[in-house]
């Protein structure tokens, strides 16, 4: 006798999709609400206070010196060049000299309202002045702009458009007087202090990028090569005469590395605080080495520190001002 | 304008549209500054040009120095005929000392820049001339000018471990002739012109 045979299992070969099918529904991108997410969530108070305190004073610090000349930067008793038949870089915009009165008016608001900002008085009203008269003055005269010109304009208007000005300064102390059992808030809307976390790493990178296209691969001291004019200190001329030639390449490869990465390095949260470190070191190094340049490097530290603090510490550091 | 919200400060309280227009505006603007940074002049492509001169701030410093860049002045003396060099740092007040001076910045940006040079020109002599006028009422002789020399110096520093020397700034005489060059200079009829007058 022949064993049964196993009888086969019919397989299951499904059901032949129609054509005309509807597709499954599926969830949208999760990127972009992460994205919203984040946008949206709140940050401690302090960091756009930091920057409302610290950016308005780099800035009226780097004016200082136009400030006292007032007469000379935006009036006729100094040089000022003649009007360009088009507008280009050197000249993206003509404004006539002011007389000497308008002149010292502008110097006086400029420095009013930056103090006003940086003490928290009216700080959103001040900082929108107080962005008007530097933008003004980055256009009236391109002799005297540079990087800090152009940018604190920038940082006004971001404060401005963020609720800074709640704690740590006059208005938040009238406040308290007037009610003082009433809370501070403790937090902001994430949307101020995440233009500044955006604002640095684009900015950095876009530094690189210049670098790369610039002599920062092929030259391998660049840094050393700028420590050798006017711009220089006395520290930097000792780093010039003791440093060897691969110190300088070296620093030169780190400053590019945590430029080109910046997007990544302060992305992450582990990487964070190493990168801040080494971004504040660059800074002070920048206002050491250049000495005219250090207000420029006191706007970028408190952009660094305002934006990339980690979050304990400004909470410990709310929490004891609540405390005191 | 401001509300508090379960301890959450917000600047525009829960309205959508400041929201969603600061929001559009400081992604065009990082765009700008990143674009610009990574090529020159990209975004004033697309932007207004005093718009795009506020996104041109990341590129700094992108190659390397090849020899210390700094700028002088001559003056033409009439009485002599000679051309001495002047300092113009007394009508250049802001950072006087160092290369972010407004001269210095005007012989960078428009050295070549023919309408712009004249008005310095002008400038320098006509200050010089002034405080000479001054300096004789109080008894002190100086030569007036009839005109100005510009010049950039192109010093070399050297290579690492050569010993760099630290910096001063050197008078015009002490800088070797093919370390210099003449930018702009007044023509001499114009020279000729101003001189005749003075002897007047």
């Amino acid at each position: 006798m022949r064993p049964d045979r196993p009888v086969k299992k019919p397989v299951d070969r499904g059901v032949k999709p129609r054509a005309d099918a509807p597709l499954p529904r599926t969830r949208s991108a999760p990127i972009f609400s992460i994205f919203a997410r984040w946008l949206d969530a709140p940050e401690p108070a302090l960091r756009i206070e930091i920057i409302r305190i610290l950016a308005p004073l780099a800035a009226l610090g780097f004016m200082s010196s136009r400030l006292a000349h007032a007469d000379e930067w935006l009036t006729e008793a100094g040089f000022q060049a003649p009007r360009m038949a088009a507008p280009d870089y050197r000249q993206p915009f003509y404004l006539s000299p002011l007389s000497t009165t308008a002149a010292w008016a502008l110097a006086a608001v400029m420095v009013i309202s930056g103090l006003a900002v940086a003490a928290g008085l009216r700080a959103r009203t001040a900082a929108v002045i107080f962005a008007a008269t530097l933008a003004y003055v980055a256009l009236a005269d391109r002799l005297a702009a540079f990087t800090v010109s152009k940018l604190s304009p920038t940082v006004m208007i971001a404060l401005a458009c963020s609720p800074c000005g709640t704690r740590f300064g006059v208005d938040a102390w009238l406040r308290r007087r007037r009610a003082p059992d009433a809370p501070l808030p403790a937090l902001v809307a994430g949307g101020g202090p995440r233009f500044f976390q955006l604002l640095l790493p684009v900015f950095y990178l876009g530094s690189a990028i210049a670098k790369l296209r610039g002599d920062w691969l092929h030259h391998r001291l660049v840094l050393w090569t700028h420590v050798h004019d006017s711009y220089q200190t006395g520290f930097s001329w000792a780093l010039a005469s003791v440093m060897p030639a691969w110190g300088w390449t070296l620093i030169q490869y780190v400053v590019l590395a945590l430029e080109l990465g910046a997007p990544l390095w302060f992305g992450l949260r582990r990487t964070r605080p190493f990168a801040l470190l080494v971004a504040v070191t660059m800074h002070a190094m920048i206002g050491l080495m250049f000495w005219p340049v250090r207000w420029f490097s006191l706007l970028m530290i408190s952009l660094w520190l305002g934006a990339f603090l980690p979050e304990p510490w400004l909470e410990r550091l709310q929490a004891r001002s609540a405390s005191a | 304008m401001e509300r508090d919200d379960e301890g959450v400060a917000r600047a525009w309280g829960e309205a959508l549209v400041p929201r969603v227009i600061a929001g559009v505006l400081a992604a065009g603007y990082l765009v700008a500054v990143l674009t610009e940074g990574a090529k020159s002049g990209t975004s004033a492509r697309w932007l207004p040009s005093p718009l795009a001169y506020f996104t041109q701030v990341a590129a700094l410093f992108p190659r390397a120095a090849r020899s210390a860049i700094e700028y002088r002045v001559e003056g033409f003396q009439c009485r002599d005929g000679r051309w001495v060099e002047i300092d113009v740092r007394p009508w250049f007040p802001i950072d006087a000392d160092n290369k972010e001076n407004r001269f210095y910045r005007a012989m960078h940006f428009f050295h070549d820049h023919r309408q712009t040079m004249r008005a310095l020109e002008e400038f320098v002599v006509g200050h010089y001339n002034a405080d000479a006028v001054d300096a004789a009422a109080r008894g002190e002789a100086r030569a007036l000018l009839g005109g100005a020399r510009f010049s950039r110096l192109l010093l070399p520093f050297g290579e690492p471990g050569q010993g760099t020397p630290r910096y001063v700034r050197r008078a015009l005489g002490d800088v070797p002739a093919d370390q210099r060059k003449d930018l702009y200079w007044t023509p001499e009829s114009k020279r000729e012109e101003r001189c005749a007058r003075i002897a007047r």
